[in-house]
């Protein structure tokens, strides 16, 4: 066997196994999957709002925080991070409408510096990060809050979707997005959600306060803040039923750029708790193991890709330059054949796995997937929109290597 | 983490390793499959191979009918040909057996000798047909010679959709450490791979001497 037929092996059964560690978790849990712990407890909650730039949003995000239905809402904390645009103007302009608002103004240092910032001013047993350009739903609050009956409960987040669902792009992304809420939710079982993102967690504040508030070095503070919650033997939870909605990129350079960002802080992560590897909890045993594995065949699965497909082009290259050279056909009738090897069916199947699995998923999330035109955006998800990951990976690392950590 | 929730890694393991082991199964048996073919061709290879012999004999007599071996040999000649591509289909696509790559050895000395008796034929006889010899490198790992080969072998095949029978082709790989095919190798001295060898006197090695072909 080549060592490329090797590593395609390699590739197939690891996907495989991880497709069938997710369907096991589906299949044992799935009664606990739509469970929203009953409020037991009034818990007082603050949410700070860190925004930098964000004139076009920042209306309806607090707008949106004052609209849900949780009753102990006690402070809402807009950061703004040294912002050049209407930012400010625009929180200060509710705080005489909401009484319990407060608009801070610092200069610009980052999400994680500004929420380091504001969490001198949270008095409150509970802590919710919302992003300037995120929009939770009326029950958000209350479907999350339960979970923190469990005293080794650090922090709780909810499903994110897209908010913005109209272009080409924001539909792929929709898609992703509904796949990684359902597959984070099932890591709960493991526990072991290796993110509770910023566009909606509420956190635990004595949990905040025992990783040291965030990480200002690291660009992705999120997954940075859940692994040391996690290390710190913090449980992190997820509410599938609460829903909050996010802006997405519209175009292909503000996602490329997002998607660069938040490989750069996996790997800050992944360098920060590399010691942790195959140590003391699931953080060490499955979650940074499981991050470092990703990254690793994302790398070397685009490596081999390359090569093939440079060795590829540089054989069409000669055989076209020397058929025209001798005048000679490039095609003739007797090589136009299929044998499909046994790497092909692997594949093909392994696809039509992932395919199912994906189809299962939109289901579950009241997708009309089946559409034509939607069937379409899920097979160009799969193929061509996973195939480019590897190629931000590869910037990113270069990012990484050149020490380029940049937030845009 | 609950109890059923703990297992849940080894029980993934199991169930992959069953599910995978089932496919490399299944593709061992699809290559085998593919190899049992070949086998039934390799059957055939060994009625080829006691044809040729008779072939061999036959031209040994003082009285042959020089036509009709002639023609016998150009049809088994093409015969072996189609087979061979056959073989070669399912060698590319071969990931887990080495059983049709060992058949490839068979074909080309079967070929060699097929190309020692058209030799014998032209001694006994006139010369009926164009005999054109391909020399090229089995399982080349150089693109660049992988180019030539391919280039030089649309020509020939070119070559031989135009004049049909009356040209004998017989591709040799010569890399593939047989006495006979090494002797040959020798004996008509063969430097490089590609190499057409025509009427067992002209060579054509490079890409420009190929348009040489249309003199024949």
């Amino acid at each position: 066997m080549s060592p490329i037929a090797f590593f395609y092996f390699a590739y197939m059964f690891i996907s495989l196994y991880f497709l069938i560690l997710t369907l096991l978790l589906y299949f044992k849990n799935k009664d606990q999957i739509g469970f929203i712990p009953p409020i037991t407890k009034n818990y007082s909650l603050c949410i700070l709002v860190p925004a930098f730039n964000e004139e076009k949003t920042i209306a309806d995000t607090i707008h949106a925080i004052y609209s849900t239905n949780y009753n102990n809402l006690a402070q809402v904390i807009v950061i703004n991070d040294g912002s050049k645009d209407n930012t400010l103007k625009i929180a200060k302009s509710f705080e005489k409408k909401y009484k319990n608002l407060l608009v801070l103004d610092k200069n610009n240092s980052g999400k994680a510096g500004s929420i380091n910032y504001a969490l001198k001013y949270v008095k409150t047993e509970l802590v919710g990060i919302i992003d300037a350009d995120s929009f939770p739903d009326k029950e958000a609050f209350s479907k999350l809050v339960g979970y923190f009956d469990d005293k080794g409960v650090g922090a709780v987040t909810a499903t994110c979707v897209p908010r913005n669902q109209s272009t080409f792009l924001e539909k792929l992304q929709t898609i992703e997005y509904k796949v990684i809420a359902f597959t984070r939710k099932l890591l709960e079982f493991i526990e072991s959600i290796y993110v509770a993102p910023g566009s909606l967690s509420i956190y635990r504040t004595r949990a905040i306060r025992d990783i040291g508030g965030f990480d200002t070095k690291n660009i992705t503070e999120d997954i940075e803040a859940t692994w040391h919650i996690l290390k710190k033997n913090w449980k992190v939870k997820m509410c599938f039923n609460a829903y909050v909605t996010t802006k997405v990129p519209d175009k292909i350079k503000p996602w490329f750029r997002q998607r660069r960002r938040w490989a750069l802080g996996g790997l800050q992560c992944i360098e920060k708790y590399r010691k942790q590897i195959l140590r003391e909890n699931m953080f060490g045993y499955f979650v940074v193991p499981f991050f470092t594995l990703g990254l690793f065949l994302g790398v070397i699965g685009i490596g081999v890709l390359l090569y093939l497909l440079i060795r590829k082009g540089i054989s069409y290259f000669l055989l076209t330059r020397y058929s025209i050279e001798t005048s000679v056909p490039l095609v003739i009738m007797s090589e136009l054949y299929i044998t499909p090897s046994v790497l092909n069916y692997f594949g093909l199947i392994l696809f039509a796995l992932f395919l199912v699995f994906n189809l299962f998923v939109l289901g579950l999330m009241k997708d009309k997937i089946l559409g034509k035109q939607s069937f379409f955006n899920l097979l160009f998800y799969m193929t061509i929109y996973l195939l480019i990951y590897p190629l931000v990976l590869i910037t990113a690392i270069w990012h990484y290597y050149k020490g380029k950590m940049v937030w845009r | 983490m609950e109890r059923k929730n703990k297992q849940i890694f080894w029980e993934a393991l199991i169930i992959a390793i069953f599910i995978f082991g089932s496919g490399m199964f299944f593709g061992y048996f699809l290559e085998m499959g593919r190899v049992s073919k070949i086998l039934e061709v390799a059957q055939q290879i060994e009625l080829d191979l006691l044809d040729v012999k008779i072939q061999d004999n036959l031209l040994s007599l003082s009285e042959i009918n020089c036509k009709n071996i002639g023609e016998e040999i150009m049809v088994f000649a093409d015969r072996i040909y189609n087979e061979a591509q056959t073989l070669e289909r399912y060698e590319e696509s071969s990931q887990l057996t080495s059983g049709v790559i060992m058949q490839h050895k068979k074909y080309d000395l079967l070929r060699a000798n097929l190309f020692v008796n058209a030799l014998k034929l032209s001694e006994k006889c006139d010369k009926q047909f164009l005999t054109l010899v391909y020399f090229y490198e089995y399982d080349t790992k150089s693109l660049n010679k992988k180019a030539e080969q391919d280039t030089f072998s649309k020509k020939i095949i070119e070559f031989k959709n135009i004049k049909g029978n009356d040209v004998l082709l017989v591709p040799i790989a010569g890399n593939i450490n047989a006495s006979s095919i090494n002797y040959l190798i020798k004996e008509y001295n063969i430097t490089s791979f590609p190499t057409i060898l025509i009427n067992e006197v002209d060579k054509i090695t490079t890409l420009e001497g190929l348009n040489k072909l249309e003199d024949y």
